[in-house]
C-alpha cells in the first residue's frame, strides 16, 4: 500500500483555453494535516474536483489511498469527507434530515458519533438548514463530512465567509476532531494564518503547478530573508533559489530558498556589510514564492 | 442508492407537481364549461398545453435550481452514480408534466363512461392524443432539459426551450411542404421521406389523427426513430451535466 494517503502525477486540466493546472505532482503522506496553499483562482478546488473524480483531466492521475479517482469515483468519495467552500446544502431538510439523508449514501455511516457531533457542535436537530447562522453551516457541513468516518478528508477553504471568531471556533474542532484519529487531512486556503498553527506539510501551488512542497517547519527553516548593504558586486542571477528582492534605501532584503550555510556565507562575501538573516513566517513565505519578482525588477 | 434521491426529488418538486395538476384540470374543465369548441378540440388543446407549456415549464426547474443553489457540488461527491442522480431529477420533472396529462385524461375518460348516452368523444381518440401529447412533451422536455442542462437560470433554460420549439416547428413545416405533393395527390410518401419526418419530435402529433397517406408502420417507425433520438438526448444531457460540477 502507498505511503501517500493522496498522490497526483502530472495532473492536467483545462476549462476550454484556459489551462489551470498544468502538471500538478503532490503526495500527501498519511496521517498528515497537509495545507494546499494557493490564491484565489489558483486551481485548488479545480485540484479538489480532479480527486474527487468530478472532473476529468486531460493528462496526469490522482490516487486516493491507492484508488484511482478516474477509474473508481464513487469508491474513492466513500472513503472521502469533503466539504466544499460555502458549502450550499438543501434550506429545506432539517438537520436531522439531511444527517439520515446524507447517511443513506454511506454503508459505513456512524450514528452514534454522528449524534455525539450534534451535541459537540451545538446543532439543533429540528432547526432547518436555510436557518442556520454562516458557523452553524459550515459546522453542519463538516459534520457531514465526517459521519462516515473517512480515512481522507478534503475540506477546500472551509472557513470561506466566517468571521474571525467563528473562524476559529471552527478550527479549533477540526483539530479537535481530526489531529488524534489517525485521519488524512487536506486543508486547502488562501489564508495562510489559518493553515499555519495545524499544518504539519503544506504544498503551494501557483501558474497551475506546485511550486514548493515539504513539510512545514523545513520550509520554515529553509527559506530566509537576508538583509545586506546594496552593492553592485552583488549578481542576482548567480544566487540560485533567490525568490524575492525588496529594497529598503541603501539596503537589500533578498528571500531564497533552501539558504543554507554555504549560500550565506557567499552573500556576505560579496557585500561589505551583512546585516542580518530574517525567519519568515507561512505568509511572507507564500507571498515570496507566489509574487517574490525573483531580482528581475528594474531598480533594484 | 437512488431511493433517497427520490425522495428528494419528491419533497423539492411536490409542489410544482401539484401545481401542474390544478392548472391542467381548471383549464379543461374550464374550457369544456364554456363549450367553446367541440370536445375533440378541446381534449386536443388541453393536450398540446401540457406537452408544450407544462413540459417547457418542468425543463425549466430540473437543473438549473441545482446549479444556482450551488448543491450541485454537495450532490455530485456522494457516492452515488452520476447517471442516478441525472435519472431521479430527469424522471421527477418528467412527472410534473406527465402525471397532470394523465390525471385530466382520467377524469375525460370517466366523464365519458358516466355519460354514455351522449357520445361526447372515442376512448380510442383520448388514449391516441394522450399518448402523442406524452411523446411529443417528453421528448420536447428532454431535450430542453438535456440541452441545458449546464445553464444556471431557470428563464435562460425557457429561453433555450423556446428556440428548439422554433427550430423543431420549422423543420416540420419544412418537411410537411416537401412531401406535401405526395400528400396531395394520394401518394403514399416515401421511406426517406418518413424517416426525415419521424425524426421530429412534433410528428407525435400525426399519431392524434394519422395521415392515411403515410404507411401503416409508420407509428411503428416514429416509435424507432424517437427512441434513438431520445437515448441520444439523454446522453448527451448527461455529458453535460457532468461538466457543471
Amino acid at each position: 500500500m502507498s505511503e501517500y494517503a493522496i498522490a497526483i502525477e502530472g495532473l492536467k486540466f483545462s476549462y476550454s483555453r484556459n489551462e489551470v493546472l498544468k502538471g500538478l505532482d503532490l503526495q500527501v503522506p498519511r496521517g498528515s494535516i497537509f495545507g494546499f496553499l494557493g490564491r484565489n483562482g489558483a486551481g485548488k478546488t479545480t485540484a479538489i474536483k480532479l480527486m474527487l473524480g468530478l472532473l476529468k483531466p486531460n493528462a496526469g492521475y490522482c490516487r486516493i489511498q491507492g484508488i484511482d479517482s478516474q477509474k473508481d469515483a464513487l469508491a474513492v468519495r466513500r472513503i472521502v469527507g469533503y466539504m466544499a467552500e460555502d458549502q450550499q446544502m438543501y434550506g429545506w431538510m432539517r438537520i436531522e434530515q439531511i444527517v439520515k439523508w446524507v447517511a443513506s449514501f454511506y454503508p459505513g455511516w456512524d450514528d452514534k458519533f454522528t449524534n455525539q457531533l450534534l451535541d459537540m457542535l451545538e446543532l439543533p436537530r429540528r432547526q432547518k438548514v436555510k436557518t442556520l447562522s454562516k458557523g452553524q453551516n459550515s459546522r453542519l457541513a463538516l459534520l457531514l463530512a465526517l459521519g462516515h468516518r473517512p480515512k481522507v478528508v478534503i475540506l477546500d477553504d472551509p472557513t470561506l465567509g466566517l468571521d474571525p471568531i467563528a473562524r476559529k471556533d471552527f478550527l479549533r474542532h477540526v483539530i479537535d476532531l481530526l489531529q488524534t484519529n489517525g485521519v488524512t487531512v487536506f486543508f486547502s486556503s488562501h489564508l495562510l494564518y489559518e493553515i499555519e498553527p495545524v499544518a504539519d506539510h503544506v504544498a503551494i501551488l501557483d501558474g497551475g503547478k506546485i511550486v514548493k512542497q515539504g513539510e512545514t517547519f523545513q520550509l520554515r527553516e529553509s527559506v530566509k530573508k537576508i538583509v545586506l548593504l546594496a552593492s553592485p558586486a552583488i549578481d542576482f542571477s548567480k544566487i540560485t533559489g533567490l525568490l524575492d528582492v525588496a529594497r529598503y534605501g541603501d539596503r537589500l532584503a533578498l528571500t531564497i530558498e533552501d539558504c543554507d550555510a554555504s549560500k550565506i556565507s557567499a552573500l556576505k562575501n560579496s557585500s561589505d556589510d551583512f546585516a542580518r538573516e530574517i525567519r519568515l513566517n507561512l505568509d511572507e513565505i507564500f507571498e515570496a514564492y507566489v509574487i517574490g519578482n525573483r531580482g528581475k525588477v528594474a531598480g533594484v | 442508492m437512488i431511493k433517497p434521491l427520490l425522495w428528494k426529488e419528491w419533497h423539492e418538486q411536490r409542489w410544482k407537481l401539484a401545481f401542474g395538476t390544478f392548472m391542467m384540470a381548471f383549464f379543461t374543465g374550464a374550457l369544456l364549461a364554456a363549450r367553446f369548441s367541440s370536445y375533440h378540440e378541446i381534449i386536443v388543446a388541453v393536450m398540446l398545453l401540457g406537452s408544450l407549456v407544462l413540459s417547457l415549464y418542468s425543463a425549466m426547474g430540473v437543473f438549473a435550481p441545482e446549479i444556482t443553489n450551488r448543491t450541485s457540488t454537495f450532490l455530485a461527491a456522494r457516492p452515488v452514480a452520476p447517471w442516478k442522480i441525472f435519472f431521479s431529477k430527469w424522471f421527477f420533472g418528467w412527472l410534473n408534466f406527465a402525471v397532470p396529462m394523465l390525471i385530466c385524461s382520467l377524469i375525460l375518460a370517466v366523464m365519458v363512461l358516466a355519460h354514455p348516452e351522449e357520445e361526447l368523444f372515442e376512448l380510442e381518440f383520448l388514449a391516441r392524443v394522450l399518448i402523442s401529447g406524452i411523446g411529443l412533451g417528453t421528448m420536447f422536455y428532454s431535450m430542453t432539459c438535456c440541452l441545458a442542462s449546464r445553464k444556471s437560470s431557470e428563464a435562460f433554460v425557457g429561453f433555450i426551450g423556446l428556440i428548439i420549439f422554433v427550430v423543431l416547428l420549422a423543420y416540420g413545416l419544412i418537411i410537411e411542404s416537401t412531401f406535401i405533393d405526395s400528400l396531395r395527390h394520394q401518394e403514399t410518401v416515401c421511406m426517406f421521406g418518413e424517416i426525415l419526418s419521424f425524426i421530429n419530435p412534433v410528428f407525435w402529433i400525426h399519431l392524434m389523427k394519422p395521415v392515411s397517406n403515410y404507411p401503416p408502420n409508420s407509428v411503428f417507425l416514429l416509435f424507432i426513430e424517437q427512441g434513438i433520438l431520445f437515448m441520444v438526448v439523454i446522453l448527451v444531457g448527461l455529458r453535460k451535466w457532468q461538466r457543471s460540477f
